[in-house]
């Protein structure tokens, strides 16, 4: 019972900020809308034994990836009028779209295969989520987590590559230069 | 209460160890059918790093280094395929004579790539985060060739994907770069979080991320599931129809392939199309054949549509990019056919039209980019103009080109529908067939009015090429491969079937 | 004990506003960023669900990589959003036209 009412309180507050994430008018409360339907988001993770997938979340997503969209928010002059422009047309067509896919995908996970699986309730404190998860990270999807660490590099290097410039305003250190340079380019000697 | 348990044959070595003290011995997994792709991001490693060193007049010494890599990569995949069908990584990486043929058809694409980007980046900054970036994609496209399982397929694709992205928008003082890298970038996450929950659905109908054993569990699905699987089924397909800009999923291709840098538009053409239709086939065939009736009523429609987008689309261009883009579209049509035969030679129909696309495709990219001007790119059809008169053997190498794109018999375009349309009528689909016949020949139309352009119009602009010999080779070898593979198309097409074989 | 069905109830409430947010929000990249990763929270509800209920662990490591290219596709697709504003001094993206010449 204690479950069901967490589960309502998490799902609920989760799909109220994924609301709150695609009306609000400022990008920067779009952020915040997310952040907060990410907590919950772990808070569902919890309920259905995947601790380590939460905390996940909260550390990386929170933790960093959502501080990556405010930095960009903030860093971009963004100009709050334009963007609402087209929601109010788009929205009887948008809504009835997203009626119709919720429907279809609703049914299906209240069909018959989905429904009689039992639920198997909760393996308390002998598993440790995080030991179980990484017994087969690092055997059977070994590959996969190779992968995922050359996609990480990839990401890496095309932000960098995307955004790195040299302003011509700003001053660098030559160090090269400045180990290198002599006496008699910096000391001049003056006959009195 | 039970412990979780990994599926299947870890589960005895996993089993109850580690419930407190965790002890487990790591099984060394066979990683030789790897070594390829190892090598691959291991050089695409090393060039990031060795660039650095490299003074700014050799930095095409980072793009001699890819090819090398991709030429080794190449000939390593075929010493190991030489041992027969091999498994690595506890199944997870599958190395079967049609994931070897993919290969030779990716990396082969990615040399090309690299031979039209050296002189087109020449001058240009970040050379070796370019080239690398191009070798990470493609190993990320090998890695989809070999995929056995929806992990391995999907990380793959994101690998490939996110490469792609960056190298579209890398011309970034340039608006249209950035703006087809970022329509392309979020279509393109759409699809994959569409395929996603598709996997999702899969995996929650299967319980599992293997494609046999999916396949398996769908086909003795009861039918309380058969909602779910057909949700499942529906999103699989529209986002690998994305992948391989097929309509209505095709919107990002002509906007990207525009934008983007005309080496990088010919990437785009050639190996994340074979990689995506590969996983394509392998998708239809491992994890739906329990859904064949419903997945050929779906495919025939899109194919009716692609067909019909990418040849009418193609007609009211006047940019040669994006007439290339529509024909890219039109040409999956055609390749749908052979997907919705369903069979081994309708599969081997679609190996031969990769086979020959890569070469004409390549070759009409490489004169494209060798009409290079001061500030204009050579990128409008009215830029074609005159060429006939001003250098005769680009004009008779594109002439070959454009006719083997429409089809034109007795060059390699003509045995690629050929194929394709025969493996459609023999499963039964004549109507297709016909519609597909209808449309090459309005396809035909636009290729034959540049060639029109070439020959009978008067020159506008003055011309400047590149005069760059290892180009000029390039359009030399696909132009005799496309007449050669007209005129004895017999080998490719056993090749393939053989290719084929295997995975049927 | 909550059901199955109603954790795949979320994920596709989740995964359908994500949708229609995109649809919506078409002139600001930003928050159709932030519509792509609630489509992907969406599918990860979804895994972790059937992981828990089909008592299969696989599900849960591939949330694991599904976050990590999620984190990956942010940082790189802030990156164009950040080339395409020094470009345009905007984030507004015209409208995809398909059949433009």
């Amino acid at each position: 019972m204690l479950e069901l009412g967490f589960f309502y309180l998490f799902a609920g507050l989760a799909v109220v900020a994924a609301l709150g994430v695609i009306t609000a008018r400022n990008p920067v409360h779009s952020v915040m809308w997310l952040i907060f339907c990410f907590f919950n988001a772990a808070g569902l993770f919890f309920l259905l034994d995947a601790e380590f997938i939460g905390i996940l979340l909260i550390l990386v997503y929170v933790g960093a990836v959502m501080v990556l969209f405010m930095f960009v928010v903030m860093m971009l002059h963004v100009n709050l009028a334009a963007l609402r422009e087209g929601f109010l047309r788009y929205l009887p067509l948008g809504g009835a779209i997203a009626a119709a896919l919720l429907a279809e995908i609703v049914a299906a996970g209240f069909s018959g295969v989905f429904t009689r699986v039992p639920n198997p309730g909760h393996s308390g404190g002998q598993v440790n989520n995080t030991v179980e998860i990484g017994k087969v990270l690092y055997t059977k999807y070994l590959l996969g987590f190779e992968v995922a660490a050359v996609i990480l590099l990839v990401a890496l290097v095309g932000a960098v590559v995307l955004t790195i410039r040299k302003r011509k305003d700003a001053k660098y250190q030559n160090i090269a230069r400045q180990v290198a340079v002599k006496p008699s380019e910096r000391l001049r000697k003056v006959r009195m | 209460m039970a412990a979780y348990h990994a599926d299947d044959m870890l589960a005895w070595m996993l089993g109850d160890a580690g419930r407190g003290a965790v002890m487990t011995t790591f099984p060394m997994p066979n990683i030789a059918p790897l070594i390829p792709e190892m090598v691959v991001a291991a050089a695409a490693m090393a060039i990031l790093l060795w660039d650095l060193f490299l003074p700014r007049e050799r930095k095409h010494w980072s793009a001699w280094a890819a090819m090398i890599t991709c030429a080794g990569a190449l000939a390593l995949t075929l010493k190991l395929a030489a041992g027969g069908p091999a498994q690595a990584f506890y199944g997870y990486f599958t190395l079967d004579a049609f994931a070897v043929y993919a290969k030779l058809l990716i990396y082969g694409g990615t040399i090309l790539a690299v031979v039209l980007s050296m002189d087109y980046m020449k001058g240009e900054p970040h050379t070796g985060e370019y080239y690398s970036l191009l070798l990470f994609g493609t190993l990320g496209m090998t890695l989809m060739a070999s995929a056995p399982n929806f992990v391995t397929m999907y990380l793959g694709l994101e690998l490939m994907a996110l490469c792609t992205y960056v190298l579209v928008g890398y011309q970034r003082d340039v608006l249209r770069s950035s703006e087809a890298a970022l329509k392309y970038f979020i279509l393109g996450s759409l699809a994959s979080g569409v395929l996603l929950y598709g996997i999702s659905f899969v995996y929650g109908v299967s319980g599992s991320f293997d494609f046999a054993a999916a396949g398996q569990a769908i086909a003795h699905a009861g039918p309380d599931a058969r909602l779910a699987v057909m949700l499942a089924l529906v999103f699989l397909l529209a986002g690998l129809c994305f992948k391989v800009s097929v309509a209505p999923f095709h919107m990002w291709t002509p906007d990207a392939y525009e934008g983007a840098p005309t080496p990088i538009t010919a990437f785009m053409s050639i190996g994340p199309k074979v990689a995506g239709l590969v996983v394509f086939i392998r998708v239809l065939d491992d994890v739906l054949p329990g859904l064949k009736a419903d997945y050929t009523t779906i495919l025939s429609w899109l194919a009716v549509l692609t067909m019909a987008v990418g040849n009418l689309a193609a007609i009211g261009q006047r940019n040669i990019k994006r007439m290339l883009a529509y024909s890219t579209i039109g040409h999956i049509g055609f390749v749908m056919l052979g997907l919705i035969a369903a069979n081994a030679d309708g599969y081997a129909g679609v190996l031969v039209y990769l086979t020959v696309y890569l070469f004409m495709n390549m070759g009409a990219f490489a004169i494209i980019i060798l009409m290079r001007r001061e500030g204009i790119q050579g990128e409008l059809l009215d830029d074609f103009a005159g060429l006939g008169r001003v250098r005769p053997g680009y004009a008779l190498a594109m002439t070959l080109f454009l006719f083997s794109l429409a089809g034109i018999p007795f060059l390699g375009g003509f045995w690629a529908k050929y194929v394709v349309f025969i493996a459609a009528v023999e499963a039964g689909h004549l109507y297709l067939a016909l519609i597909a016949l209808l449309f090459s020949a309005v396809g035909a139309f636009y290729y034959i009015r540049v060639v029109k352009y070439i020959y009978f119009d008067e020159e506008r602009v003055a011309f400047n090429f590149i005069e760059n010999p290892l180009m000029q080779a390039t359009v030399a070898v696909t132009a005799i491969a496309v007449v050669a593979l007209g005129l004895f198309p017999g080998p490719m097409i056993a090749i393939c079937k053989s290719a084929i074989a295997g995975v049927i | 004990m909550v059901p199955l069905s109603y954790y795949l109830a979320v994920a596709a409430c989740l995964f359908s506003l994500g949708v229609v947010g995109l649809f919506l929000n078409r002139k600001n990249v930003i928050t159709m960023l932030m519509c792509i990763e609630l489509i992907l929270l969406g599918v990860n509800v979804n895994l972790a669900a059937f992981s828990h209920f089909l008592q299969n662990l696989g599900g849960q490591v591939f949330i694991f990589f599904v976050l990590t290219v999620a984190a990956s596709e942010v940082a790189v697709g802030l990156a164009i959003l950040v080339a395409f504003y020094r470009n345009r001094r905007s984030i507004e993206v015209e409208d995809i036209n398909t059949l433009q010449g």
